[in-house]
């Protein structure tokens, strides 16, 4: 029962999205994927606490076992209460609260986002080295790009805004294309499996 | 000093801390920024679900206007805890199943019509050099996908081949575009330190 019943209630959930949306119900239709996506929300509202537990677990015993580099965990949990309580006394739109958001966290965020410029820069320096045809190709496309969205793109090499614009909009939009019509067969397959039990790595119970 | 001129000294301050990695890998300023913006990030996310999400719900959804019916998903949603308690975990997969099998039904039912129109787009009529390159860049990375096909031999092989150098210059162009977008926040940031708070910059 431990096994099947998930299974049965993803078949059951399914269907059920499947038979509001083929068969012709009238309003009930409408109305029950309406409900069910209000459902869905719900149900992960109420689980939303489920990754902060996690984070406060693992911190926590990082702390009580004074395990390498404990006094970041420490830290982190002294701001996590902290920001908590701020944020909830505040409100999220508060002006405390949105100082802590704008200048420290979106900062912090914004800079190590930023810091993979530096290393995306390094690492094609050593992936790039035109060891075979592709990696020239995406080189030569990544540079004709790259000329082409800088303003002096055009002195070094006249076209060249004109050329990277063709390379977006004509192969790399249908590539792209190709890569999603790809994976939504991909996805459609997986959904099958799924639906009949034959995917069930999920359950953590293996296929 | 002014609240903005606290906040850009802070600002500058965090990213200065971020940014101590490119000099010394994992360092102890930088160990300190990356778990405070966890910790920020985590409260943030606790405090706006409740703020946004879970108080209307309960409040003006239940209370207020008696749809009493959402306490259903809303225990759905609270046996994932089960999770956390040894001998129970297969609770929380109840819940699961119910978004796995959402997602499954969804998958099939209603993606269909939104691919299915750009596989109809693709076939465009071939009256132009741009549309003949589009076509066969599509086809041919599709050919380049079909793994389960023998790609050894006749159109097939240099199709796929085709279709790869093709995928290779949409990377290409991708890669360039990704590169962009990092130099102009590397610029935004360093902005912030030269042009907001130290005032060098005009």
């Amino acid at each position: 029962m431990k096994r099947q019943l998930p299974i049965i209630i993803v078949f059951v959930t399914a269907l059920f999205v499947m038979v509001t949306k083929f068969f012709d119900l009238g309003t009930f239709s409408k109305t029950a994927q309406d409900e069910l996506n209000l459902w869905i929300t719900v149900s992960s509202v109420f689980a939303f606490l489920l990754g902060p537990i996690n984070l406060v677990r693992l911190h926590w015993s990082n702390v009580e076992k004074k395990r390498p580099n404990w006094v970041y965990s420490a830290i982190l949990l002294v701001v996590l209460v902290i920001s908590t309580i701020i944020m909830f006394v505040d409100g999220v739109n508060g002006k405390v609260s949105l100082f802590i958001v704008d200048k420290i966290a979106n900062r912090i965020d914004s800079a190590i986002y930023a810091m993979l410029g530096f290393y995306v820069c390094s690492a094609a320096y050593r992936s790039f080295k035109l060891k075979n045809t592709e990696a020239s190709i995406l080189l030569i496309s990544a540079v004709i790009l790259m000329l082409g969205q800088a303003p002096i793109g055009d002195a070094i090499i006249p076209n060249t805004s004109k050329l990277a614009e063709w390379i977006l909009t004509v192969p790399n939009s249908a590539g792209m294309r190709g890569i999603r019509i790809g994976a939504s067969i991909g996805a459609f397959a997986a959904s099958i499996r799924v639906i009949l039990g034959l995917e069930r790595s999920w359950t953590g119970t293996g296929s | 000093m002014t609240l903005e001129q606290w906040g850009n000294i802070t600002a500058t301050i965090c990213i200065i801390m971020a940014w101590s990695y490119l000099y010394k890998g994992e360092n102890p300023l930088y160990t300190f920024a990356e778990h405070i913006l966890v910790a920020i990030a985590t409260a943030y996310g606790i405090a706006y679900t409740w703020e946004t999400q879970l108080k209307p719900r309960v409040m003006t959804d239940m209370v207020k206007n008696g749809k009493w019916s959402l306490l259903i998903p809303a225990i759905i949603g609270i046996l994932i805890y089960a999770w956390f308690f040894k001998g129970y975990e297969w609770i929380a997969r109840l819940t699961m199943a119910f978004w796995i099998g959402h997602g499954a039904g969804y998958a099939l039912a209603f993606n269909p019509p939104v691919f299915l129109k750009q596989v109809f787009d693709s076939f465009i009529r071939l009256n132009s050099f741009n549309n003949i390159v589009y076509f066969l860049v599509v086809i041919t990375a599709l050919m380049y996908f079909a793994f389960t096909l023998r790609k050894d031999r006749g159109i097939l092989k240099y199709g796929s081949q085709f279709g790869r150098y093709a995928l290779m210059v949409a990377f290409g162009s991708a890669y360039g575009s990704i590169t962009m977008a990092y130099l102009s926040l590397i610029i935004g940031q360093l902005q912030i330190i030269f042009k907001d708070t130290l005032h060098l910059v005009k």
